[in-house]
């Protein structure tokens, strides 16, 4: 049987999970990738979306429907992240995607086993939850100086057709980018001075990367990489620019969305690491305070 | 007179500027073109005119290119300094007045925002997805009405009592404004009820969150609309300087960033017999080879292929030689 797995939104980076728990759950299963984000599997996402959808969900029906046309898959594997850190809940999109497929496409099997560290309920196999490490991105590695926060969810920091490449752009202007791989960070460091934890394990995560990152490591600047129409990053977004603000980090906000060309984000990254070197240079002559 | 020239070149969506400095930044020359979607010949046209009229006295020590074309533009004419607008505008208002703290700067398709302290950028921020606005828009607007962008701000600033038009979306505004003329408002005040939405669209969007401190530059092409100075100076409640060459300004900024680049070394400047008798051609294709569907384009110089991008796997980018032949597209 061939079972299909769309590896993008909050599947990406799952994949070394994937082989692991499909062979256990499904016998004589082949699975397919569908591999990374290219220009025709965002067609395909648009035409079979609606308007409300933000991005990231939109290229992710791209995915199945890539899995579907292209690869003749005979089912698909969808596991309802429910929670996929003590004590959080995921984004609803992401709870609710398997339903947001199963009422798509008709005469495909899907296999949607749930996740839900929250309530400690086992629908998997013992085995396979033993190992709880679900995500296997790679990790920022961070440099002494010159380190720049890139801040998102994964599933946008690792996808290059949503991001336009802005790691390396980061990196070809001499600058080292770090940022946050996914729900790991929570189990060793945890201390936000928020008034209340979030909620969604995303935010979560992001924002204690945050405030682990400028406390240990010497950043030069944070970057918010949004994605239009989404509303966890629509708070957290507020609130770690005002942090930002406050402490006299330099910020940007960049919101990603449908466009097709990159040149609107070269343009403000560009800006933005002139201002970083600019004030650097004067920082240095005069003895000003850092950052304004 | 000295014979050491810089020349800046902005060229953005509507216009495409070019200025000539001397060594003390002194403006000798500012052209403002319309692009109108012909970057390559507009340039070489301007280029043309500078060279008719001084000829081989120009020395050119170095060049700067700026705007959203500045990529094609440092391939036309060889610059030293290839630098996005935002630092080109702050160091040209820098230059003309070093006590500004902010820099409102609206071109034909987008805005910005830059704020200063101590003569450094310490923030800034870009209009989104969203053209509302922008010159563009009011080019629009003011074309449906049959009045002359030029006139535009003389007439609105005769209004005593302005319309209140929703500025958050063009089409909004249009309709809005529509619905306002039919109901028999005065002409004056509808084009100074859509400087108001505009500059509380712009507020809102683009200074949220952020203060304004003055001194409060006004620069871009909109800054030639009167009307829309008054709309902020009313909004903020404080005086707006608008630059002498606010029109021109992301090109002043550029050729003073060339200056400083080109201290002491030779200029890449191609020379001006070079430019204008070269032949630029740009072809592009959609590529086949993977799904990614990248268009590719290739820009020519007298039919030799000079550079190419667009490609995802810099196949094409990377080697220039690689034939077009071993790929399925042509």
């Amino acid at each position: 049987m061939k079972v299909g797995v769309p590896n993008s939104f909050c599947y990406a980076g799952m994949e070394n999970f994937f082989i692991r728990v499909i062979p256990e759950v499904l016998e004589d299963s082949q699975i397919i990738f569908s591999g990374k984000t290219t220009k025709e599997i965002v067609e395909y996402g648009l035409k079979n979306s609606c308007d409300e959808l933000c991005i990231p969900v939109k290229i992710f029906i791209g995915h199945v429907e890539y899995l579907i046309r292209q690869n003749q898959v005979d089912a698909l594997f969808l596991p309802r992240l429910v929670s996929v850190l003590p004590g959080t809940y995921s984004c609803p999109k992401i709870i609710g995607i398997p339903d947001i497929i199963k009422s798509n496409y008709h005469g495909i099997e899907l296999v949607v086993p749930e996740i839900n560290l929250r309530k400690k309920r086992k629908i998997m196999s013992e085995e396979s939850m033993k190992n709880k490490q679900l995500f296997d991105f790679p990790m920022a590695k961070i440099a002494k100086t010159k380190n720049i926060m890139v801040l998102a969810h994964s599933y946008v920091i690792f996808d290059e057709f949503l991001n336009k490449g802005i790691l390396e752009t980061i990196k070809n202007a001499g600058y080292n980018p770090i940022y946050p791989a996914y729900y790991r960070f929570n189990s060793f460091y945890n201390s936000s001075d928020l008034p209340k934890e979030f909620f969604w394990s995303s935010a979560r995560d992001i924002y204690n990367y945050f405030e682990w990152a400028r406390n240990s490591t010497d950043v030069d600047g944070v970057i918010y990489l949004m994605t239009f129409g989404c509303g966890i990053d629509s708070i957290l977004q507020e609130l770690i620019m005002r942090k930002c603000n406050k402490i006299g980090l330099p910020y940007l906000c960049i919101t990603v969305d449908e466009h097709c060309a990159g040149v609107g984000i070269q343009t403000r990254i560009e800006a933005y690491l002139d201002m970083i070197e600019w004030r650097s240079n004067r920082d240095e002559k005069s003895c000003l305070p850092a950052h304004g | 007179m000295s014979k050491d020239f810089f020349l800046g070149i902005d060229i953005g969506s509507v216009s495409t500027n070019v200025v000539l400095l001397d060594k003390s930044g002194e403006v000798i020359e500012n052209m403002y073109l319309r692009t109108q979607g012909k970057p390559i010949e507009v340039l070489q046209k301007a280029l043309a005119t500078l060279y008719e009229k001084y000829g081989d006295s120009l020395q050119i020590k170095g060049v700067g290119t700026t705007g959203s074309g500045r990529h094609l533009a440092s391939l036309v004419v060889g610059a030293d300094i290839v630098k996005n607008e935002i630092t080109a505008h702050a160091k040209a208002a820098i230059f003309f007045v070093p006590d500004v703290r902010t820099i409102i700067e609206i071109g034909g398709q987008d805005s910005k925002i830059i704020l200063i302290k101590d003569r450094i950028v310490i923030d800034f921020a870009m209009n989104t997805i969203c053209a509302a606005g922008t010159g563009s828009f009011l080019d629009r607007q003011a074309e449906r009405l049959n009045i002359p962008i030029e006139k535009f701000g003389e007439i609105a600033i005769k209004s005593q009592n302005p319309v209140r038009i929703a500025g958050r979306c063009a089409v909004f505004a249009e309709s809005d404004m529509i619905h306002k003329q039919q109901l028999g408002h005065p002409c004056e005040d509808i084009l100074f009820g859509l400087c108001l939405a505009m500059a509380r669209n712009y507020l809102a969007n683009l200074a949220k969150g952020k203060s304004l401190e003055s001194p409060i530059l006004f620069q871009g092409g909109v800054a030639a609309n009167i009307a829309m100075k008054k709309a902020f100076e009313q909004l903020l409640g404080t005086q707006i300087i608008v630059p002498k060459y606010y029109n021109v300004m992301g090109a002043i900024g550029i050729a003073l960033l060339a200056k400083e680049r080109t201290k002491g070394l030779i200029t890449k400047f191609r020379g001006f017999e070079n430019i204008n008798g070269c032949k630029f051609e740009t072809k592009g294709f959609e590529c086949r080879d993977c799904s990614n569907y990248c268009e590719v384009v290739g820009f020519y110089s007298n039919g030799n292929l000079v550079a190419r991008w667009g490609d995802k796997c810099q196949k094409y980018s990377s080697n220039r030689n690689y034939h077009i032949e071993n790929s399925k597209n042509l």
